[in-house]
């Protein structure tokens, strides 16, 4: 199995369960938690929409020298959710920041 | 003496759980065989398969042998990268013989699966292009992945009947038991509730 497919089959499979598991009680968690879960989930739709896309158009054999269509097809939707659940921890921390400052000592 | 009210509970439970979890981690896979399939159900119309209008100019017992046949597919789509190569016969996926249209189609393993179509009695090369929808078809077998891929096909295939008769199921008990006497406090809801879940 090349890495490009184990990365598919994550971005496919592993992604969704860590998402579906991580999703449960979702109210009960951190605003923090909330954040990351949101930005990573957002993200995964956004690359699934991606590779879903570039897997069919245009509709010919992916090549290894077909870099931006393999790249978007297979590790795309293992890379953006990362990269999503980064962006909704930064943003939480710069919110929770924020608060602190204007909240008066 | 053993509740049928808690086995029900439990059996709609399951299926409430199950039905979320294939939903969800086949969801892209279902949706991308079913744009495939659509896609494929309209290749004609879609152009990703040439439709070569033709009549027979001859016969078929004066049309020329499968290898003549074969050596004109391969000689109107030269090998760009070793010109020696460009008559090896390892080149054609497969031939096509169509004796109603007169014609055949030599389609080679190249990445784009070029067709040729020939005349079979002259020889005159009629179309030239490549076939999209065969990619299309092997992503939608899960082919394109590699021959034991198709697996992955036959798992989402069976994750939509799961889903569907789960989803069934979710429909059909509350309707079915309706006049089940209500749960106790104690016992857990067979569905859970939005609040108790997220």
């Amino acid at each position: 199995m090349s890495a490009g497919l184990a990365a598919l089959l994550l971005g496919l499979f592993a992604v969704p369960m860590v998402l579906l598991w991580t999703g449960h009680r979702l109210r009960r968690r951190t605003h923090f938690y909330r954040s990351v879960f949101w930005g990573a989930l957002s993200c995964h739709l956004l690359a699934s929409s991606i590779a879903l896309f570039l897997s069919m158009f245009p509709a010919t054999q992916w090549t290894t020298t077909d870099f931006w269509r393999g790249f978007g097809g297979y590790w795309l939707p293992v890379l953006l959710p990362v990269l999503g659940a980064a962006i909704g921890a930064m943003r939480a921390s710069s919110r929770k920041a924020a608060t602190d400052r204007s909240t008066p000592a | 003496m053993r509740n049928p009210h808690t086995g029900r509970r439990r059996l709609s439970r399951a299926a409430f759980y199950i039905h979320l979890w294939t939903g969800v981690l086949f969801t892209f896979s279902l949706i991308a065989i079913s744009i495939t399939g659509i896609l494929l159900n309209h290749k004609r119309a879609l152009g990703l398969m040439p439709a070569v209008e033709h009549k027979p100019s001859g016969t078929l017992g004066g049309a020329l042998t499968l290898s003549q046949l074969a050596e004109i597919g391969l000689l109107a789509v030269p090998n760009r990268e070793d010109a020696s190569m460009t008559g090896d016969m390892s080149r054609i996926d497969r031939m096509d013989v169509r004796p109603r249209n007169g014609y055949v189609k030599v389609r080679l393993r190249d990445s784009a699966s070029t067709e040729v179509t020939v005349d079979l009695s002259d020889g005159r090369v009629l179309h030239v292009g490549p076939r999209g929808d065969v990619f299309l078809e092997r992503l939608h077998s899960g082919e394109v992945f590699g021959g034991r891929w198709v697996l992955l096909s036959d798992a989402a295939a069976l994750a939509l009947v799961i889903t569907l008769i789960t989803g069934y199921w979710l429909w059909l008990a509350p309707r079915l038991f309706s006049r089940a006497p209500e749960a106790t406090i104690s016992e857990k809801p067979a569905i859970p509730s939005r609040r108790q879940e997220t």
